[in-house]
């Protein structure tokens, strides 16, 4: 069989109104393809938390459509396509059926993969005839792929203490799946029974969705589809352009620190110089910090995503995330350092790194143009105790990505107890953590006062609580800007950093000393109570309603005490 | 009983059906609603249906079947209402919390979440816990009780939710809570969570048993209400309302249980399409139901439609069972409008009723779906709702002119057509939701459109879609009130009891079956079904060990057998495959829920028929309608429906006015009326 692609422009022209219902039926097909792995995914970081993303690409690899899941995996699928197919797959080796995964984050030899071995990401190309026309993808966070701990949670040092490299492979090859490399993949996980469900999941999830990409082809013809995914590609190009020339021309630098109590030998600092040039912009590097012995480097491909995300964030938000959202954009990341890892840097927790360029870019951004930022926000929060089933003696985890309070902006408060920018994962029901991890929650409560005081005030954090009731149980915690707390914009105020503190009100209590840690190993019946930080406040205090002021404090998100210290406020004569 | 009646109450009216079931006679009325007091206007249209059907005051053994908006209008409209929550100590910010996440635009630093229904300051903390068997770890503070609740009076708390934590496993500790605030909050109505559904996931939960408590006293009191009013009338019978999972319930059910009246008015609609896909031999269907705000698709297979316990009512979530329909802004009163990128969007956004559609003449500057339909010349603006409106052409040039022609650098035309197929686009996309999205491939079912503006755009879905079949209703804009008259009463059962089902102890599972069949057929004698006329149904939900969403597979009737396990386990592997594209064989397989359904005998079909007539309708007339693209008009014939008799056949292109709808016929369909006067059309190369 021979194999054509679609290269350069296409034949066709497009109206607007077919253009408007390719592109409704493209994001459409990326959110049943997500849908569908959550509905059929058994490990508990898919099913409740619904960390799982899809794509859609063009026959060239370019960015066609997502659905709304995770910022930070969405803006990663595409840097790994072009990866794959650039130093793996190149466009002739696809073939009808394929399903191409991997999960190595220095595939191809840079850092434009994967961000971290747990996200599994998998290609489908799609066919029209003989003509590759497009991939689907999905990018899956896997619940355990054999690295030193489950779930690679601890503090790794290097790539190799992460659990099992796949380099880009064939899963399934025209149509049949490799029993070999299935064979190897769940041999490696502590959680074989819950990895082969949602790989073979994942892989059925994009075959699934490259019948109705192709339906597009069948509807509409080839020209006329091609056509379009080439205007919406120019059109969130032109959109981007237009709202970056709208920002004053200028170079912002802003800084922010992380693991700023000591941790792990920081504080380490990010640095950012962002120069607006007409309708393009630059985000650079340079004088970032070195990366560590430690899993919080960000890959190459990590930093881009991050950035792409807050680009969106700060332009227009409805312009449809296509490749040509990216093209005014360029980045400069030193390479080995923190915002650029290089092979054999540890990067589980590249969120940490990422959360940062987020506050980073925003911080810069206040200079050039202050109504389009958001004040600081509580940044990168994992709570996770794993202990065998009290019953069952099967591994039980209980986990969240924990939310906690939002940055406020020039028109509103933050929000109270979110998840946080990049990543977007829905916190698991309590009554499901217990059915599976042997836990008691005690308190999933707002954190009064944590929120930053200002015009805005930042959304308040997030008090958790729990008791281990399994044995031996490890713990993980990670949870930024204990010290340098998030901070305030425009004469906002900082919002509280939070804490994590170990049997709490007990003569057994401990508050922890350092808010990122390794792996520890906690007692039977010891409780883990988690602060997560508030966002930061926007604008003056002085400047806040009072009506605001006086329903915080019916509400008990602010205490008539804060009220007095804060914004010079008394309850009492009011 | 002879005579039924079923009401159905929309935003701005109210459609009244009457059957007699002496005669088969069938009469429809349309009245506005009333929306200070809903029943003063469906009392007055029931007072005019039941004079205009004859029957006078000593003649009213009346049947009596609603359908209403009500719950969601409450919840949208009196955010402010003074509720209390009662959770355990450590929770109550749960329901503000939800499941923490950002949808749909995750790059929108603007977005906010939905404000709880229960403000912070009203939300109280009980000192419990209850692990997730039902053990308790802690038990129920009373003094704190009794101290939350009276905060909660002084507060001015109207109603009292309480959400337990794994209450679900154990309601004891709710329960006492009832008891105790029947001494501190005398008058107040409690809601407990383990009363309207026992079911894990906290937030779902609390937010369902809030949304319960919040419309409960305006419903108790709208309940009570009517049915006085209908009483007074002389409508006797035990009144009944449809609720959200496709049957009916007796108001005084409804009255503690209001959260399962959600969506009533469009899960009418779909009992209605489906009571007649059934009676014309139709057993697989999608329902179409388009008014004027937003269009309603559901799926019905074997004559069953599905369900989900993953509902949302105004944004909140309902864990009750209720059908599962998929709604999207794009109803007539949809506006067309251009974005800052020069894309053409449809909806969400409605004219309403007032201003309405440009062509309403009332000052609606912006185009809308109904404009496009006007201008492309498939709508009649002499003979709009039975020529009760007047559709002004010049308006709606002026709006499509304006706000989308020029903009885009097309003609009004081409802008009318584009604005048509971007809807009927996202009504695809619905269409597809419903689904292929379970695995299920549309183009073996039949199209039922209805609603008023359904029969406008069915045939050109179904072509789109490439299904070949197309029903529609004799009278469209009825479906929702007569599905009143065609539900069953009915009333569900769930038991969360996971286990593999390669361990299951029969005479165990059967047992647990049993005691949920007893229960059933309790509540159905409750609301005066005989006996004989009860009928029960049994389910498991199954799924592969591990994960969280499962699939309902029904239980043959008959004894549960090793044979019947087995061959239940062969079909879920299918089923599995068929939803999701790959199946695990050796992986073990779980029974999640049991499942019970009772249902009263499906009541006899409320449409009258009519002899069949083979004469050839004539048209009235030939119109310029607008197809495909701007330069090719052409006269098509344009058919009364009333003139249509039953056995007759139209070919297209055609339109047929109803009294209350229009629909379209494209080229290459045939329609035939069959003897209820419901249209079959047909893509003419099958």
């Amino acid at each position: 069989m021979t194999i054509q692609t679609h290269t350069g422009p296409a034949a066709a022209t497009v109206n607007p109104i077919t253009l408007e219902i390719v592109r409704n039926a493209l994001t459409m097909i990326a959110e049943q393809i997500a849908g569908r792995m959550i509905r059929s995914g058994s490990s508990y970081i898919i099913k409740e938390m619904e960390d799982c993303s899809a794509a859609l690409f063009d026959g060239q690899g370019r960015l066609l459509a997502e659905s709304a899941s995770i910022p930070i995996h969405l803006n990663c699928i595409g840097i790994t396509l072009k990866t794959v197919l650039e130093h793996y797959f190149p466009l002739d080796t696809w073939r009808p059926g394929d399903v191409v995964i991997t999960n190595d984050p220095y595939a191809g030899g840079g850092s434009l993969s994967s961000h971290h071995t747990n996200d599994i990401i998998a290609f489908h190309p799609v066919f029209h005839g003989d003509c590759l026309v497009g991939f689907t993808a999905l990018n899956v966070h896997h619940m355990d792929i054999g690295a030193m701990w489950m779930g690679t949670r601890g503090w790794g040092v290097e790539i190799w203490q992460e659990g099992l490299r796949i380099p880009p492979l064939k899963l399934i090859r025209e149509g049949g799946l490799d029993e070999s490399l299935m064979a190897l993949i769940l041999n490696n996980s502590r959680v074989p029974r819950i990895l082969e469900n949602d790989l073979l999941g994942e892989a059925a999830g994009i075959k699934v969705g490259g019948e109705e990409f192709l339906d597009l082809f069948e509807s509409y013809g080839g020209d006329i589809v091609l056509a379009c995914f080439d205007e919406l590609i120019r059109q969130s190009e032109a959109r981007t352009r237009a709202e970056i020339s709208a920002i004053p021309d200028g170079v912002y630098e802003h800084e922010e620190t992380i693991l700023d109590d000591g941790a792990k030998g920081g504080p380490y600092k990010l640095r950012l110089k962002m120069t607006v040039k007409g309708d393009e912009v630059t985000f650079d590097f340079t004088g970032t910090d070195p990366q560590i012995e430690g899993p919080i480097n960000a890959p190459l491909s990590a930093t881009m995503a991050a950035t792409y995300y807050v680009m969106k964030c700060i332009t227009d938000p409805d312009i449809a995330n296509t490749e040509g959202c990216n093209a005014p954009i360029t980045i400069i990341a030193p390479s080995g350092s923190l915002v650029n890892a290089k092979l054999p840097a540890a990067c589980f927790q590249r969120m940490i790194v990422c959360h940062s360029i987020v506050d980073l870019v925003m911080g810069a951004m206040a200079q050039a143009a202050p109504a389009r930022a958001m004040a600081d926000s509580c940044g990168c929060l994992y709570n996770s105790t794993v202990a065998p089933h009290l019953e069952t003696g099967e591994i039980g985890v209980a986990s969240e990505v924990v939310p906690g309070g939002i940055g406020a902006t020039a028109y509103g408060d933050g929000i109270d107890v979110m998840s946080c920018h990049v990543t977007n994962c829905p916190i698991p029901p309590i009554e499901a953590t217990e059915i599976e991890a042997p836990v008691l929650y005690l308190r999933r409560e707002f954190a009064s006062d944590s929120g930053g005081a200002g015009r805005w005030r930042g959304g308040v954090g997030q008090i958790l609580e729990y008791k281990v009731l399994g044995e031996k149980p490890l713990f993980h915690h990670t949870s930024q800007k204990s010290v340098i707390t998030p901070q305030g914009m425009m004469g906002g105020q900082a919002a509280d950093g939070g804490g994590w503190i170990i049997n709490r009100g007990t003569d057994r209590e401990r508050r922890l000393e350092y808010a990122i840690g390794d792996v520890e190993f906690l007692t039977q019946g010891d409780t883990v109570t988690h602060i997560s930080p508030g966002g930061g406040g926007y604008g003056d205090p002085a400047g806040r309603e009072h009506e605001r002021i006086l329903a915080d404090i019916d509400a008990e998100l602010v205490s008539p005490e804060a009220a007095r210290r804060d914004y010079g406020f008394d309850p009492v004569k009011a | 009983m002879t005579v039924q009646i079923g009401v159905d109450t929309g935003g701005t009216h109210t459609d009244i059906v009457l059957l007699d079931r002496a005669d088969g006679s069938f009469h429809t009325l349309k009245v506005p609603t009333t929306p200070e007091d809903l029943s003063i206007g469906i009392l007055s249209g029931v007072t005019r249906i039941l004079s205009e059907a004859g029957k006078d005051e000593s003649d009213r053994d009346v049947a009596f079947h609603y359908g209403t908006t009500l719950v969601t209008n409450i919840i949208v409209e009196e955010q402010d209402l003074p509720i209390g929550l009662l959770t355990t100590e450590g929770f109550r910010d749960v329901l503000a919390i939800g499941r923490a996440v950002r949808k749909p635009n995750i790059y929108d630093i603007h977005w906010r979440p939905q404000p709880p229904l229960v403000p912070r300051a009203l939300r109280r903390g009980v000192a419990e816990r209850i692990d997730y068997k039902g053990r308790v770890v802690t038990p129920l503070d009373e003094a704190s009780a009794r101290e939350q609740m009276r905060l909660l009076r002084e507060r001015g708390a109207i109603a009292v939710a309480v959400c337990l934590m794994n209450a679900y496993a154990n309601p004891a500790h709710e329960q006492r809570l009832a008891e105790i605030a029947a001494e501190e909050l005398p008058g107040v109505p409690v809601t407990l969570s383990s009363d309207v559904i026992r079911e894990f996931r906290e937030y779902e939960r609390t937010s369902t048993t809030v949304l319960n408590a919040f419309v409960l006293a305006p419903m108790i009191e709208h309940l009570t209400r009517l049915a006085g009013r209908l009483e007074a009338d002389g409508v006797r019978r035990t009144p009944f309302i449809m609720r959200g999972n496709g049957g009916i319930m007796s108001f005084d059910l409804a009255k503690n249980l209001p959260a399962a009246v959600t969506h009533s008015g469009p899960v009418a609609g779909i009992v209605g399409g489906n009571a007649l896909a059934r009676a014309s031999g139709v057993t697989n269907a999608v329902t179409f139901d388009m008014g004027g705000t937003s269009s309603d698709v559901a799926l019905i297979s074997d004559s069953v439609p599905f369900s989900t316990t993953r509902g949302k009512l105004a944004g909140y979530p309902v864990l009750l069972p209720m059908l599962d329909l998929v709604t999207i802004g794009a109803g007539g009163g949809s506006i067309a409008w251009v974005d800052n990128g020069g894309g053409l969007k449809v909806g969400p956004r409605s004219a309403g009723s007032v201003p309405g559609p440009a062509c309403y003449g009332q000052g609606g500057e912006n185009p809308s779906v109904t404009d496009a339909n006007l201008l492309c010349g498939r709508l009649n603006g002499e003979f709009f709702l039975n020529g009760d409106r007047v559709l002004r052409k010049d308006c709606a040039v002026k709006a499509m002119r304006e706000k989308i022609a020029e903009p885009l650098g097309m003609s009004v035309e081409e802008a009318a057509l584009g604005v048509l197929a971007i809807a009927e686009a996202h009504m695809v996309n619905a269409i597809k939701l419903v689904s292929v999205q379970r695995g299920i491939d549309p183009r073996g079912y039949t199209l039922i459109g209805f609603g008023g503006a359904g029969p406008l755009h069915a045939v050109g879905l179904a072509d789109a879609i490439g299904m070949n079949r197309v029903l529609i209703p004799a009278a469209p804009g009825n479906v929702s009130a007569s599905g009143l008259l065609a539900a069953e009463v009915r009333h569900d059962m769930v038991r969360t009891r996971v286990q593999p089902i390669d361990g299951v102890v029969i005479p165990e599972i059967a047992e647990e079956f049993g005691d949920l069949v007893i229960d059933a057929a309790k509540a159905l004698r409750d609301q005066g079904v005989e006996p004989e006329d009860i009928q029960v149904l049994r389910a498991v939900d199954l799924r592969y060990r591990g994960q969280a969403y499962e699939l309902t597979l029904p239980v043959p009737v008959g004894d549960l057998t090793v044979e019947v396990l087995s061959a239940m386990t062969v079909r879920f592997h299918d089923e599995h495959e068929r939803v999701y594209g790959y199946r695990l064989d050796r992986h073990p397989i779980e029974i999640v829920n049991l499942r019970v359904t009772g249902t009263s005998r499906p009541p006899a079909l409320p449409w009258p028929s009519f002899p069949f007539d083979e004469k050839v309708p004539s048209p009235v007339g030939m119109r310029r309608v607008l197809h495909e693209s701007a330069g090719t008009a052409a006269d098509w014939p344009v058919y009364r429906f009333t003139e249509i008799p039953a056995g007759a056949g139209i070919e297209g292109p055609a339109i047929v006015e109803y009294p209350g709808s229009t629909c379209v016929i494209l080229p290459g369909w045939t329609a035939r009326w069959d003897a209820w006067r419901h249209a079959h059309i047909v893509k003419s190369d099958n």
